[in-house]
């Protein structure tokens, strides 16, 4: 019950993704999405352990962390996302609770909440730019931004110079796969 | 024929013809042409009538300032109105129609209103007002089908349009010399630049006034193309510049009427967000103000020059050219050159030696303390015009197919003013200039009043540069060029208002054309007490209309101070506010129109609900299954079956747009006790209990239920509608009431799909589907819960019931969603389960008395509900100190009852008014209202309407027999008061 998960193949988001010139979308398969939130004054606490992680790597605010097909998107104050293609919740799980003393955070499965869809392509930020007012010049790979597209609040993350992942709760996923359906039609 | 195409010269392409109509005429013109031009280059100089007098208007700017030349483009749905003429660029196949003329431009029958203009002033309805407030009804109808410009397009317009965002280090607004210099600079400098421009072609008229700017402009425009942090944006205006320098804009993509193969946007939305802003906007030519200066024929002397120089076509061939400045003469000359027979008229008694060597080698006859006074002409334009000294006499007539006059410059303030930066009064200019700035934008060129074209481009170049090395770019971008186009601005501008007027000349001096207002209305509406300039505009409408006044502002606000005997400076000048120009309404919806108005949230079990049949409805954004249609039955027949069927058998429900939020930390226990009126501390793990959560104010905020996981872990539900508003509450609490709570909340709806199973036999099949699990009564009681799997699939048994009837919710994680739906409704074929939508669940609840969002309208205290019982006396939570005052507990209040129909089959409206009879006056005006129906729907039980309402003293009025009136409805039913729990009143349905 824990294998890889995309809603495209599901059924519950269109299997046509849209792509033009310069623009592909895919959607990538979350096998384990945990949210994990400190309480207040305990970020810095909670960060020191993730980091044991990811090679002693602190988590930074805005930025992720990747290792052993893991990693750690932060996604607000004193809060992360561990998230993985492979591993499944239950795994994940089992590495992350050790790490969360429950007088300083707590963790949450989120795995179902969440899809994620892969950007490719040159025109990928012509697109996005069109329902969202982030400066993609200076969004490096390994930066996250919580921003809107659309109206949608999602989560984007550059991965590399070629790929940007964007997370979106499940119930948009294809109201938002639509719009950018409608915003790449003028590059076909 | 009064004009026409020149030889040679212009931008225009002489390989690209282009055919094009106005007013049903064939005419042809070139690509790289405007409207205007074309027309002009055609001979065509009647374009338009006014908006009140219907006077005859021709073409008389070149660009965005153009008051006159407004025609409707297109037909069908890509109509547009109100286009200026000097702004569309021509394209094959061009349909173009003048505007506020019948039955035809040249012969208006409303030009009768000119006759009459002595007795409509300014403001002459503000007058007809003073006499009757009823009179005005009379002829409003009239003037506003008399006044006006083009009518809308009534066809909903399916063009595609598009948003934008984008962010530079520098935005340079003006593609002229200064600001193309500017941009080059920073772009040098290492920035990252954006360039844009109201134009087809960036470069301004630098690339037709001289060669020496023109090629430098093709030199610097090639290389901002190459560097790849450079945007270049043509047909692009910035009409708005707003907080943290977001500088709004609109590129147009398609022509105006045009056309478009599919996904091709017709315009596009542009924010750009800069760290810089420079405004190289350039400035407006004023136009003189005399006698008949609206007569077609008669524009501006940039204008004159910039169709020569520009698009190759010669306004006219014998022209009276007026100026109180140096620039007058430099249109003059264009003129001349391009083959123009010139008469320039300086009003100036003296000037320089330098400006009158510039005529030198020209057929310009010059004048001295010259104006003009009058212009003689009509539909078919100018045919003289009367000239002759500031003092008005001595005057002549001389013969002439055009009138161009220079007032001076005033420079384009406008973005600068959007930020609230002060305007300026330059005394040596006899312009506003901008003055203290609040953002970070800086003006260059014409726009900072700097005239001289080596200066304006030096002060382009040079803030280009400060911008990028305010920004940390420090990389050299040399010295500016030099043109060698030497400063003629030797002879200060003469302030010239408005021009004697001739004796025996009728006619009036405008001063605003596109809103018919003249000189002699600025002096009335002063007279009539109207002194302030923002006065001054509501009254005359100066500054009003499509144009805002480009014009026209600065002439009005001097001849007000003048009238007032003030200087200009102390009366000051209008607030200029966004936008720049007319902007296409299409632009601003963007994307979002018709289904892509909102997103569309979908459960995961929508497609199933598809395949079934279901109609779906919104709620919130949610799309939810209404009904699910079956062997061709209409809605109520559906809605009816399936309800009955949750009472007599067994259906299924998806609920997973209930609100969901989860819980956690150690201080969740104490958070969950403050946060709702009714205890929780004694909620037991394993156990869900039914809670009401109150405003500060003590009124009811939403309800839901709690389900405790564990010590520390909670498992709210809340209702659909207010999801987000409750994390929200939730959310503010612990960040700002009780930050020293350890407590972590977070929305887990889309974490978890549900589905209510609901009637008699729900027991039965889910025992059925979860053999491995005790669902009796025993195993699983009312409000208990517990974690199992379904075929092999984890999921959340509650049992807790919003029908009344035994009933369960399933919750699965939200992949899992479609299979457990399908396993239950596979095991479901054996007690005939099927799926019943929103409509019945409605239908259900009303008549068990349960609350929902008709009932929790942020009016009703628990006690209203009948749920005053639950509130707890003994500890503290959000809303008690709210909910003790005095209006909030008194026993008359109204109280929660149901209604039902005394005629037992009559349909009971929601929203009606309770009252008794008698209550009822004219119009089904209810005179003493005791109360509402809250919500009202179809009872299987009772085979009638049945209603939730609220009536004063509630409890104590059932069995009396009331008025349901609707006057909206007309509608004065007779209704039975009975108890809100119209079925199973003892709950042996649900708890059993």
């Amino acid at each position: 019950m824990d294998k890889p998960f995309r809603l495209t193949d599901a059924g519950l988001l269109s299997k046509l993704l849209p792509s033009c010139p310069g623009f592909e979308l895919h959607e990538r398969p979350i096998a384990a999405l945990w949210q994990v939130a400190a309480f207040k004054g305990c970020g810095s606490a909670l960060a020191g352990k993730l980091a044991g992680l990811f090679d002693g790597q602190t988590p930074q605010v805005g930025k992720t962390l990747a290792a052993d097909d893991m990693a750690l998107i932060w996604s607000g104050p004193d809060q992360w996302w561990l998230t993985s293609e492979t591993q499944s919740q239950a795994v994940l799980g089992e590495r992350l609770a050790p790490l969360v003393s429950p007088d300083e955070a707590v963790m949450l499965d989120l795995s179902h909440a969440r899809c994620c869809l892969r950007l490719t392509g040159e025109r990928r930020f012509d697109i996005l730019n069109k329902s969202c007012s982030l400066d993609f010049l200076s969004f490096q790979p390994g930066d996250v931004a919580m921003t809107l597209v659309e109206q949608l609040a999602v989560t984007l993350l550059a991965v590399d110079q070629d790929t940007t992942y964007l997370y979106v709760t499940s119930s948009f996923a294809q109201a938002l796969v639509d719009y950018l359906d409608h915003g790449a039609a003028e590059y076909h | 024929m009064t004009s026409f195409r020149l030889d040679q010269g212009g931008l225009i392409d002489r390989n690209a013809p282009l055919n094009f109509h106005f007013d049903g005429k064939a005419y042809s013109g070139f690509q790289g042409d405007t409207l205007a031009s074309a027309l002009l280059a055609n001979g065509v100089q009647l374009m338009g009538r006014s908006f009140k007098y219907h006077r005859p208007r021709g073409v008389y700017g070149s660009g965005s300032e153009e008051p006159n030349a407004l025609m409707t483009v297109g037909k069908g749905q890509e109509q547009e109105s109100n286009l200026r003429a000097t702004m569309i660029d021509l394209y094959e196949g061009l349909e173009a129609k003048s505007q506020n003329a019948w039955p035809s431009l040249k012969t208006d029958v409303m030009a009768v209103n000119s006759l009459m203009s002595a007795f409509l002033p300014a403001g002459f309805y503000y007058k007809i007002f003073l006499g009757s407030a009823n009179f005005w009804l009379l002829p409003e109808y009239f003037i506003r089908r008399a006044a006006g410009l083009g009518r809308p397009n009534e066809l909903a317009n399916e063009d595609d349009f598009q948003h934008h965002f984008t962010h530079c280090d520098v935005l340079v607004v003006g593609a002229g010399l200064s600001g193309v210099a500017a941009a080059l600079s920073a772009a040098r400098s290492g920035a990252s630049v954006t360039l844009v421009d109201e134009h087809d072609k960036l470069g301004g008229q630098g690339l037709w006034r001289e060669s020496s700017q023109r090629e430098w402009l093709h030199e610097a425009l090639a290389e901002l193309a190459d560097y790849p942090k450079v945007r270049l944006m043509s047909r692009t205006t910035a009409w708005g510049h707003y907080d943290d320098n977001m500088v709004a804009c609109v590129q147009i993509e398609g022509d105006p009427g045009a056309p478009l193969p599919p996904h091709q946007p017709r315009a596009r939305a542009w924010h750009i967000r800069a760290k810089r802003v420079i405004y190289a906007t350039g400035a407006i030519e004023r136009p003189l103000v005399f006698a008949n200066n609206d007569r077609p024929g008669v524009m501006l002397a940039h204008a004159g020059a910039a169709f020569a120089g520009k698009f190759g076509v010669l306004v006219g061939k014998s022209l009276v050219v007026a100026t109180n400045n140096d620039d007058g003469y430099h249109s003059a000359r264009i003129l001349a050159d391009a083959g123009a027979s010139v008469q320039l008229l300086d009003a100036r008694v003296e000037v320089s030696e330098a400006l009158q060597d510039s005529l030198k080698g020209s057929n310009i006859e010059l004048s001295l303390g010259q104006t003009v006074l009058s212009a003689k002409g009509g539909t078919g334009g100018v045919t003289a015009a009367e000239i002759g000294g500031l003092d008005g006499r001595s005057s002549r007539m001389v013969n002439c197919d055009g009138v161009l006059s220079s007032g001076g410059w005033s420079p384009s303030i406008h973005l600068h003013s959007h930020t609230g930066g002060k305007a300026e009064w330059r005394e040596d200019l006899q312009a506003f200039v901008p003055g203290k700035r609040l953002q970070e934008g800086v003006a260059v060129g014409a726009a900072a009043g700097i005239f001289s074209t080596q200066e304006a481009l030096n002060s382009g170049w040079q803030q280009g540069i400060c911008a990028a090395q305010d920004l940390g770019h420090s990389i050299s971008a040399g010295q500016a060029p030099t043109l060698g186009s030497p400063s003629l601005d030797t002879t200060p501008i003469l302030p010239l208002w408005s021009n004697p007027k001739p004796k025996k000349v009728k006619g009036k001096a405008f001063v605003d054309f596109q809103n018919d207002a003249g000189a002699s209305d600025v002096v009335m509406a002063n007279q009539e007490g109207y002194r302030s300039v923002e006065h001054l505009k509501r009254y005359t409408t100066l500054g009003m209309g499509t144009d805002q006044g480009k014009t026209a502002n600065i002439n009005g606000h001097a001849l007000l101070a003048q009238a007032q005997g003030r200087a200009i400076a102390e009366v000051g000048t209008t607030t200029f506010r966004p936008p720049f120009t007319p902007l296409t309404l299409g632009a601003f919806g963007g994307p979002h129109v018709g289904e892509a108005f909102a997103p569309v949230r979908r459960t995961p079990m929508h497609a199933l609900h598809e395949a079934s049949g279901a109609s779906f409805v919104e709620a919130g954004m949610w799309k939810r299954a209404e009904w699910y249609s079956r062997d061709g039955e209409d809605m109520w027949a559906s809605i009816k079956r399936e309800a009955l069927h949750v009472r007599r058998a067994v259906a299924m429900c998806d609920v997973s747009t209930l609100g969901k939020i989860d819980v956690q930390g150690p201080d969740a226990q104490e958070f969950i006790q403050r946060l709702y009126c009714n205890g929780m501390k004694t909620l037991a793990i394993g156990k869900v209990r039914y809670g009401l959560m109150l405003r500060d104010d003590g009124f009811v905020f939403d309800d839901g239920t709690v389900a405790r996981l564990d010590e520390n872990h909670y498992y709210m539900t809340t209702t659909t509608a207010n999801a987000a508003a409750v994390l929200a509450h939730m959310e503010y609490h612990l960040d700002v009431v009780w930050p020293e709570l350890k407590v972590r909340v977070a929305s887990i709806t889309d974490q978890w799909a549900g589905m209510a199973v609901a009637g008699p036999r729900s027991r039965d099949l889910l025992q059925a589907a979860l053999p491995h699990v005790d669902m009796s009564n025993h195993g699983l009681p009312f409000m208990g819960f517990l974690d199992t799997e379904l075929a092999g699939l984890p999921i959340r048994v509650l049992r807790i019931s919003f029908s009344g009837e035994l009933a369960y919710e399933v919750h699965t994680p939200a992949r899992f969603g479609p299979q457990v739906w399908q396993a239950l409704s596979e095991t479901g074929k054996d007690f005939d389960l099927m799926p019943y939508g929103t409509e019945a669940l409605g239908a259900l609840r009303i008549e068990k008395g349960h609350v929902a969002g008709g009932e929790l309208d942020g009016r009703t205290t628990p006690a209203d509900m009948g749920l005053g019982k639950m509130v707890a006396k003994k500890k503290d939570f959000i809303g008690r100190l709210g909910l003790l005052r005095e209006g909030l507990s008194r026993e008359d209040r109204p109280r929660l009852v149901g209604v039902i129909p005394a005629d037992g089959r009559s349909r009971i409206i929601a929203g009606s008014q309770l009252t008794e009879e008698g209550q009822v006056g004219g119009f089904g005006k209810v005179t003493k209202s005791l109360g509402w129906i809250s919500s009202a729907h179809f009872s299987v039980e009772h085979d009638c309407f049945v209603a939730l309402g609220f009536v004063e003293s509630g409890a104590l009025r059932q069995g009396q027999t009331l008025f349901a009136a609707s006057p909206l409805d007309d509608q004065h039913l007779p209704v039975n008061i009975v108890s809100p729990h119209m079925i199973d009143p003892q709950g042996e349905r649900q708890n059993g």
